[in-house]
């Protein structure tokens, strides 16, 4: 295709993602003047947590070819790392946030440094594998709620202030902490680094060839997700006020996956239009019908069957390639 | 006599029962065009990959600049100056043309882990990919996805990675494969231009290609070297003549 139509699906794509983030800006003031004004916002921030996560997961998925089943892992390790805290008095954020962090660096150091090693359908398996062991050793961790999760008091403060204690301060929270994660990993992408990430996607030994350590560069990449993906955890424990196992289930990972696939692999902001989509149309579906799900999932395959590229193709934007 | 800059001591290698690399010594001298040839089969791919890290050898050592590579990881070896082109084309499809000489640009630089600067604006490396680009003819397709070049446009273009890599070896694998006759005559003007600047191994099919450029033969069978010499030893030598180029003849 010729540099013209690349050039209009870039200008697509950005007007697309700038729009989002701006309709994602002003919505409080419009749902100040609607009915269930604390549901929309809360629903909202969701969605905007999951978009941080989704976005984590296309920068491996998307620009390393790395398939993870296991991201909502680091998902519940976030989301842990402020229940454990807050269970020995610890809710501040100044000291809870970076323990989540380190906590998600290390699993990802640990379960990615074996991962890396392998490709396609192993790394899937391998990840879903590890993300199983989080899962399970979350159900043992009987002094936290074992199987049952525990209950959060209030959200954690900020050196000592309670910063986000009503919704409103909250959503505005987690819409910076997306805009911000969106702007680093579209910075990542285009860097050096990001230069060599995705030519490992496409030809690892090519790559390896040119004298790039290919499993280091795939590493840091794992590790950075894994740290992305925790923030979302931090924030969600702070959204429901609760900790549970079920966060890092491989039914977590594989939604996760679907969101980025939805979206559109690869574009970053497809991630955030597929968390949008996803858990809207969820929301939506579930309001209306018990067995929302019979509907919700042909739907997706009709999505991925006839949106190759996913949402953002529909609509003009640019997708991988 | 200068000491030898790659060298291969009594090389093995083993798939299952059949021996693909079996007792091969060879040493290349520093500025020397030395081509591997032999019939179809005969391990000369496999060799390439034993030399460059990506096949581990059973027995034997390799050394480059007198140091012992044979362990070493396939990204250590490029580093130390080894760089190769693929039999079947290797480049990064979706990536430019440029930007793929770009990639290889900046792998001499060193800078992997550099994430806080946008690496399409580098301009140092954007104007050295494009002289790269300029000494194989690319120039001026720099900006098409590389993989919308033609099929001799992308050997060049395999070249034009292993040049940026600026290495001390070339391995070069089969660079005529698949290219018209036209097209091999340009590539034997580029290679010609290329040798005064690094030393190569080349592994070729195109006798014409190889009795150009080469300045030492290695003459590869069932894996094992039955003969080395220069282009007029090799042509009137009476093994080879019978394994190899007795075919062509016939």
């Amino acid at each position: 295709m010729n540099w013209l139509a690349v050039a209009r699906r870039r200008q697509v794509a950005l007007v697309i993602t700038v729009a989002i983030f701006v309709v994602l800006a002003l919505l409080p003031l419009i749902a100040h003047w609607l009915p269930g004004e604390r549901y929309v916002l809360g629903l909202l921030s969701r969605v905007m947590i999951f978009a941080i996560a989704a976005v984590s997961l296309d920068l491996i998925l998307g620009f390393g070819g790395l398939v993870s089943f296991g991201h909502a892992a680091f998902i519940g390790l976030g989301a842990y790392a402020v229940g454990i805290l807050a269970a020995h008095g610890i809710t501040d954020a100044a000291i809870v946030l970076p323990a989540a962090l380190a906590v998600c660096a290390l699993f990802a150091a640990a379960t990615g440094y074996v991962a890396v090693r392998t490709r396609g359908v192993y790394f899937i398996m391998i990840t879903l594998a590890f993300g199983q062991m989080a899962y399970y050793t979350a159900t043992s961790l009987a002094q936290y709620g074992g199987d049952d999760g525990m209950r959060l008091d209030h959200r954690s403060t900020f050196f000592g202030v309670p910063l986000f204690a009503d919704s409103l301060s909250f959503y505005y929270a987690v819409f910076v902490i997306l805009l911000l994660a969106y702007l680093f990993t579209r910075m990542l992408v285009a860097s050096r680094f990001g230069r060599v990430l995705r030519a490992t996607r496409e030809n690892a030994v090519r790559t390896e060839t040119l004298g790039f350590h290919v499993n280091a560069v795939r590493l840091v990449a794992y590790v950075i997700a894994g740290m992305m993906a925790g923030v979302a955890g931090f924030l969600l424990a702070n959204h429901i006020l609760f900790v549970n196992p079920a966060y890092m289930s491989w039914q977590r990972s594989g939604e996760l996956i679907v969101m980025v696939v939805l979206g559109g692999v690869g574009t970053l902001h497809g991630a955030v239009i597929g968390s949008l989509a996803y858990l809207l149309i969820e929301e939506a579906l579930s309001t209306f019908i018990e067995h929302w799900k019979v509907i919700f999932g042909p739907l997706l395959v009709l999505i991925v069957l006839f949106a190759r590229g996913g949402l953002l193709a529909l609509l003009g934007g640019d997708r991988r390639d | 006599m200068t000491e030898a800059l790659l060298q291969l001591e009594n090389l093995h290698k083993h798939f299952g029962g059949l021996a693909v690399t079996d007792g091969v010594t060879l040493s290349v001298s520093p500025g020397e065009v030395h081509a591997i040839i032999g019939p179809n089969g005969a391990g000369k791919t496999t060799l390439l990959n034993e030399i460059t890290g990506l096949l581990s050898v059973d027995a034997g050592k390799i050394l480059f600049e007198g140091r012992e590579i044979t362990q070493m990881p396939a990204h250590e070896r490029t580093r130390a100056g080894i760089a190769r082109t693929f039999q079947i084309t290797s480049i990064i499809p979706s990536f430019t043309v440029h930007e793929n000489a770009m990639l290889a640009v900046q792998a001499n630089v060193r800078s992997t882990f550099d994430v806080w600067r946008s690496a399409a604006f580098d301009a140092d490396i954007a104007a050295t990919a494009h002289d790269v680009l300029e000494q194989v003819g690319l120039s001026a397709r720099a900006h098409l996805p590389a993989r919308e070049l033609s099929h001799g446009e992308k050997r060049a273009l395999e070249l034009a990675v292993a040049i940026a890599l600026q290495p001390k070896l070339v391995l070069l694998d089969e660079p005529a494969a698949g290219t018209g006759r036209g097209e091999t005559e340009r590539l034997v003007d580029t290679l010609t231009a290329l040798k005064k600047r690094f030393t190569i191994v080349l592994v070729e099919h195109d006798m014409r290609a190889v009795f150009a450029l080469a300045d030492r033969i290695s003459v590869l069978v069932y894996g094992r070297v039955i003969a080395s010499g220069t282009p007029n030893e090799i042509r009137n030598n009476e093994a080879v003549r019978n394994a190899y180029l007795g075919e062509e003849a016939a």
